[in-house]
């Protein structure tokens, strides 16, 4: 994690926040947990990024109103959640999916494997794009290993028991469709 | 697609493992000390606007209570003896007692308090005394009333008898016709 000396300094004349709420602290603790929130909507870094900038700068909008707020860390993720499928809604989902498979692919393949497995990359996203909203919501939040089911909930607006069942749809769904593909183009080709 | 778990895994773990870049930190604190200044400079542009009608409406409303708890008559008190004559003196038409223009409610108009009512009627000078006229005031009356003492001497039966035969004289001379022609045609 970045070093963020200066952060605390950057905003210690930020007198109107109100002493129990380190800003800096926050963009300390939380910057990254929601940087990957982000990312695993929108599977852009840079966009990400942005959305955590976002998430700060109306956390300094509502800076009077942060004592009020119950769970800080639930509270950050659902507005960096909700900005992000704001973001998302306005993005061709192929644009931003392909960039990200070849760059996962080529960080954690051989050369001569990686564009092999790039596509598979891009099936898969595909295919979780196609899934329910709730199951892909799901599915999405559970790849960040922070949260836990009952974060997951909180954040969905769910119960703990619906996000799990919601979950093992959407992986049996998932597997299910993925493992349908090479018939269902073999099918398509013999037609 | 073969084993298609373990690719699910792998970009699952791809999600989970991004890292943000070194300077995002950075970035956000950049964004957030901007941001404030934005909330600043605007702030003092705002600052003179809401003085200014803050001020516009303290003075209304003083305005407003002050009219609203002063009887009609004792006002007219307050303004033609307490206030010093800087301006020039009025006339006879503005001084004459006139209904001041009602702009609220005659029940607001109405003293509300009993102290106001008896200030009101004990008050040495209710209702207000009449002003001595002024040097103006004293000309116009004069001018008005010019042709007074020339009324007056009609009343007198030799004068107006000198008058009648000015009169005559003056008419025959114009037209030319003396007193015995005259006479004759009346008869």
């Amino acid at each position: 994690m970045a070093s963020t000396e200066g952060c605390s300094l950057a905003l210690s004349f930020i007198e109107d926040a109100p002493p129990a709420v380190d800003l800096a602290a926050l963009v300390d603790t939380y910057s990254t947990l929601l940087f990957r929130i982000a990312n695993s909507v929108l599977r852009s870094r840079t966009e990400a990024e942005d959305v955590v900038q976002d998430v700060f700068i109306r956390v300094l909008e509502h800076r009077l109103s942060l004592p009020a707020v119950r769970d800080m860390r639930v509270w950050l993720i659902r507005i960096a959640w909700n900005l992000a499928l704001d973001r998302r809604r306005r993005k061709r989902p192929d644009q931003l999916d392909e960039k990200f498979a070849e760059s996962l692919a080529s960080a954690t393949m051989p050369a001569d494997t990686a564009m092999e497995e790039a596509q598979r990359f891009r099936s898969v996203l595909r295919e979780i794009e196609r899934l329910p909203k709730a199951e892909r919501h799901v599915l999405l939040l559970s790849a960040v290993e922070e949260l836990d089911t009952a974060e997951i909930a909180a954040v969905l607006r769910r119960s703990e028991s619906a996000v799990r069942a919601l979950l093992s749809r959407a992986r049996a769904r998932l597997r299910e469709r993925l493992e349908d593909r090479p018939r269902l183009k073999e099918g398509g080709k013999a037609r | 697609m073969k084993d298609p778990d373990r690719t699910i895994e792998n970009l699952l773990a791809g999600l989970r493992d991004a890292e943000p870049s070194t300077g995002m930190h950075h970035r956000i604190v950049d964004a957030m000390v901007a941001g404030r200044a934005t909330v600043y400079s605007a702030r003092p542009r705002l600052q003179p606007a809401i003085a200014i009608s803050l001020a516009c409406a303290l003075a209304i409303t003083i305005w407003v209570q002050h009219h609203r708890h002063i009887p009609a008559n004792l006002r007219s008190y307050t303004t033609n003896v307490d206030v010093p004559r800087t301006k020039p003196p009025q006339t006879t038409a503005d001084r004459t007692p006139r209904e001041p223009r009602r702009t609220t409610p005659r029940a607001l108009l109405k003293p509300t308090r009993a102290s106001e009512v008896s200030y009101a009627q004990e008050s040495p000078g209710f209702p207000a005394p009449a002003l001595p006229l002024t040097e103006q005031e004293k000309l116009l009356l004069r001018l008005a009333h010019r042709h007074d003492a020339q009324d007056v001497t009609l009343l007198n039966r030799d004068v107006q008898a000198q008058q009648s035969a000015k009169a005559t004289q003056q008419f025959q001379q114009f037209f030319g016709m003396d007193s015995n022609e005259m006479r004759s045609e009346s008869e």
